[in-house]
C-alpha cells in the first residue's frame, strides 16, 4: 500500500511538470481550432491521444523486462539532463538573460502561421503539439514514477493537470497565458534534479541516508541554490 | 513523414540538451560516480560527488550565460 508521504512528490512533481506542457499543446490547439474550426484540432487531438497511448502501450512491457538498477540509473541521468536544464533556462529567464515563454504571442504566431494553410494542416499541428507535448508528460510520469512501483500517484498527478488546463480552457477560449511558467519550470526544476541525483545514486548502489526522504533534501539544496543563483544573475544583469 | 519524424526525433532529443557543454559536464560526473562505485569507493562519498557535482555544473553553466 502506498503512503500519502511517498505518493505526493511523484504526483505534485508530475502534475506541476504536466501543467506546463499541457498549457503549452492547448494554446496550438486553440489556435488550431481559432483558425480552422473546432473539428480539424479536435480530430487532431484525438489522433495525438491515440499516438500517445500506443507509445504508452508499447513502453509498459519494455520498461518491465528492464533490471531495475539499469532502470534507475538510465531514469536518474535523464532526470537530471531535463530537470537541471529547466531549474538553468528559469533562472535565466527570472534573471532576464532569456526571454520568458508568452502563451498569447505563441498563440499569436501559430495563428498566423496557420491562416494561410488547409484544415489537414491545423489538424496535424494539433496533433504534433499533442504528441510532443504529451512526449514530455509521458516522460515526466514515467521518470518520476517508475523507478519507486509509484507510476499510478504520478499518472494522476498529470491527469489532473490535463483535466484542469482543459476546464479552465474550455471556459476561457483563450490562451492560458496568466498562467507563472517560469515559476512552474523553475519548481519542477529543483523536484525533478532532487529526483535525478537521488536515483543516478541508486542507480550506482548508493545507500543514502534517511533512503526516501533524501529526496526532500535534495530539494531543499536546489530551491537554496536555483534562488541563490536567480539572485545574483539579476544582480549581474542590472550591473552589467 | 520522414521530415516529420526527424523533427520530432530532434524536438525529443532538445529536452534533454540545449547546452551541449553543460549535458556534457553532468554526463562527465554520473561518470565520475560510476567510476567511483566500480572501484568501490563508500557509498556516501559517491552520493556526495553526485551532489556535489551536479551543483557545481548547474552554477558554473549560468556562470557561463551571465558572463557571454
Amino acid at each position: 500500500m502506498t503512503s500519502w508521504a511517498t505518493a505526493w512528490p511523484p504526483l505534485a512533481a508530475a502534475f506541476l511538470g504536466s501543467l506546463v506542457e499541457v498549457v503549452e499543446a492547448f494554446t496550438i490547439v486553440l489556435a488550431a481550432a481559432t483558425v480552422r474550426g473546432w473539428r480539424p484540432a479536435a480530430l487532431g487531438t484525438l489522433a495525438g491521444l491515440v499516438t500517445l497511448a500506443a507509445i504508452v502501450a508499447a513502453l509498459g512491457p519494455v520498461l518491465d523486462q528492464v533490471p531495475l538498477r539499469p532502470l534507475q540509473l538510465l531514469i536518474g541521468v535523464l532526470l537530471l539532463l531535463f530537470g537541471l536544464r529547466w531549474l538553468r533556462k528559469a533562472i535565466l529567464r527570472a534573471a532576464g538573460r532569456i526571454a520568458l515563454h508568452d502563451e498569447d504571442l505563441a498563440y499569436q504566431r501559430e495563428t498566423l502561421q496557420l491562416a494561410g494553410g488547409t484544415a489537414v494542416l491545423a489538424g496535424l499541428a494539433a496533433l504534433k503539439a499533442v504528441v510532443l507535448e504529451g512526449l514530455e508528460v509521458v516522460f515526466i510520469v514515467i521518470a518520476v514514477g517508475a523507478g519507486h512501483g509509484l507510476l499510478l500517484p504520478a499518472s494522476l498527478g498529470a491527469l489532473a493537470a490535463c483535466a484542469l488546463v482543459l476546464a479552465i480552457g474550455v471556459l476561457l477560449r483563450r490562451p492560458l497565458a496568466r498562467v507563472p511558467e517560469n515559476t512552474l519550470k523553475f519548481s519542477v526544476g529543483v523536484l525533478l534534479s532532487a529526483f535525478g541525483v537521488f536515483w543516478t545514486g541508486e542507480g550506482l548502489g548508493v545507500h543514502w541516508p534517511g533512503s526516501d526522504a533524501a529526496t526532500i533534501a535534495f530539494a531543499l539544496l536546489f530551491l537554496v541554490l536555483g534562488l541563490g543563483l536567480s539572485r545574483l544573475a539579476k544582480r549581474a544583469a542590472v550591473t552589467a | 513523414m520522414t521530415t516529420l519524424l526527424a523533427r520530432i526525433g530532434r524536438e525529443i532529443a532538445g529536452l534533454f540538451v540545449d547546452d551541449g557543454a553543460f549535458a556534457l559536464c553532468i554526463l562527465l560526473v554520473v561518470c565520475a560516480g560510476a567510476v567511483a562505485a566500480y572501484f568501490e569507493a563508500p557509498s556516501l562519498y559517491v552520493g556526495l560527488l553526485l551532489v556535489i557535482g551536479m551543483s557545481a555544473v548547474l552554477c558554473e553553466s549560468v556562470w557561463r550565460a551571465l558572463r557571454r
